[in-house]
């Protein structure tokens, strides 16, 4: 069997059932069906990887496929982007103000 | 790029001096609230403009096909590419008996799709892509048949730098690219077909579709409104170097309109956020400008140094932004009432070089996402305010110039079309 994610990101590998996640519609109802104690604890534990994760992936050829466990990375670094500005600048899940209102992203 | 700007201020400082036209007073708001208006507007303005449905890169193939859910227009449009590689619009209906021809599943819902043929599946009746019909099943049952009166029911449709267009109106006259005029011509040669990356949103509002227009029209709310999300506003600067967003060029050119704005720009700034240094890109785009070569002179029409973004918005409902560190993006407003819209956003980059780059996209089209969900409510909010009709008119200041013209050409539209009533159009 495959790992989930390269070597060097073992110890991320806990997260990938849940925040491994592609579909950009799907991610942002994951962060705004989290608790900001959930996406705390991911933005948490990913981040002091983050650079190093971007570093690796950069590394690929952008015209190929990526290998699973690197696709899985830059999934998690798509979540961590999609849920920065819920850690980074709204201090709760949803955008302030904003009801239950949320954009269903198409591509 | 002509370096000399083909737009500057009035020297009295107000824009609204080079359009003494529009007046200064208050507006009504009626145009927003009442229902018979609305049904107006349908039948004088989106029943008989130009409107944009999609990219020539949704039909990339002979036989490329899409559907558009236009209730505003009270059908289904069908845009197909030919084995001519023409570009037409039909009602989504068959000949025969009108039935929905093009969907899955659900008629209510768009598809997408490459076809050899078009297919009925109430009666099998079949097309070629050019609309024709190729045969009819069980002839032997009908009667009087001339196939040459059973082509689909088309609509009009041209395509102007890869933006397809249709026109309900079949006594139409005018073609696309003089019906946009003078400000489409000013950006004809951006290179939009090499910013094929697309990502795209949809939702549906409770305000009428020039509310939420009108949100995406001036800079004024965008300090207060947006103040939290996009600090580094106060790094934009602009060529008066006061207030923090006011624009830097306005121009009303008929039914049409634009505004240039200063920023704020794709840099990094103390405002960054970590995520936001640590793929190098933000709110308004890639920290590492995409060079797009020279900028067709309609884009920063003040030649400001500062400049950052403008959005040019074409009569009725369709805004292309152009912003400054490589992308642009376009909104479609499609009222589905008179209280609610469908917006439809997407943002255009380039083909990703590299995983960092794709990142970086990512970054971008997030922070969007989130700061038009900032937009959002309170637009919900004032529509329903104004349908109280505690106030019934509004007043729009010297940045809010292009929310008074949008009000005035459409008032204006369904003026003319009332007084025409009478001569059968």
């Amino acid at each position: 069997m495959s790992s989930l994610l390269p070597e060097k990101f073992a110890a991320l590998a806990h997260l990938v059932p849940a925040w491994s996640i592609e579909d950009g519609h799907a991610r942002y109802v994951k962060r705004v069906n989290s608790s900001m104690e959930e996406i705390q604890a991911f933005y948490d534990e990913i981040f002091p990887y983050a650079e190093a994760a971007v570093a690796y992936l950069n590394e690929f050829d952008y015209q190929q496929p990526l290998p699973n466990d690197a696709a899985n990375l830059r999934n998690l670094l798509y979540s961590l982007i999609t849920v920065s500005l819920a850690v980074e600048l709204w201090k709760q899940p949803r955008v302030k103000h904003s009801a239950n209102t949320i954009l269903t992203r198409l591509s | 790029m002509k370096h000399e700007p083909i737009v500057t201020k009035p020297a009295s400082g107000h824009w609204i001096e080079a359009y003494p036209e529009l007046g200064k007073g208050p507006i009504s708001l009626e145009d927003s609230v009442s229902t018979e208006f609305y049904e107006k507007e349908r039948q004088h303005i989106f029943k008989k403009s130009w409107l944009y449905v999609g990219r020539i890169e949704q039909l990339p193939n002979k036989g490329s096909y899409f559907t558009r859910e236009l209730s505003v227009l009270d059908t289904s449009a069908l845009l197909v590419r030919g084995k001519d590689d023409v570009i037409r619009a039909f009602h989504n209906m068959c000949a025969h008996r009108g039935n929905k021809l093009v969907w899955q599943d659900d008629p209510c819902q768009e598809v997408q799709g490459q076809a050899p043929l078009l297919y009925c599946k109430f009666h099998g009746w079949r097309y070629q892509l050019d609309g024709s019909l190729i045969a009819p099943t069980r002839r032997d049952l009908l009667y009087n048949f001339d196939a040459g009166k059973c082509s689909l029911a088309s609509i009009h449709c041209e395509v102007w730098e890869g933006f397809i267009f249709i026109n309900l109106n079949s006594n139409n006259t005018e073609p696309l690219r003089a019906f946009l005029g003078e400000l489409a011509h000013g950006v004809e040669g951006y290179p939009f077909s090499q910013l094929s990356k697309a990502y795209a949103f949809k939702v549906e509002l409770n305000c009428n579709w020039k509310i939420f227009m009108d949100g995406f029209a001036e800079g004024y709310h965008t300090p207060y409104l947006h103040g939290g999300a996009l600090p580094n506003l106060e790094d934009a600067g602009n060529d008066a170097g006061n207030a923090l967003a006011d624009s830097l060029a306005i121009q009303l050119k008929r039914l049409h309109r634009m505004i240039s704005w200063a920023g704020p720009p794709a840099q990094k700034s103390k405002h960054s956020t970590p995520t936001e240094c640590l793929v190098e890109a933000g709110a308004t785009g890639l920290w590492n400008k995409v060079d797009l070569g020279p900028l067709p002179e309609g884009i920063n029409p003040g030649r400001s140094p500062h400049w950052g973004v403008d959005s040019f918005q074409f009569f009725p409902n369709f805004v292309l932004v152009f912003w400054s560190s490589g992308c642009y993006t376009t909104h479609a407003h499609w009222p589905t009432g008179p209280h609610s819209h469908l917006f439809e956003l997407v943002i255009y980059f380039r083909e990703p070089q590299s995983y960092k780059e794709r990142l970086g996209q990512e970054m971008t089209v997030n922070f969007l996402n989130d700061v038009i969900l900032q937009d959002t409510s309170p637009l919900e909010g004032m529509q329903a305010m104004l349908n109280s009709r505690g106030i019934r008119e509004f007043h729009a200041n010297d940045e809010e110039l292009l929310v008074r013209h949008l009000h005035k050409v459409v008032a204006d539209s369904v003026s003319a079309g009332e007084n025409n009533k009478g001569d059968g159009i």
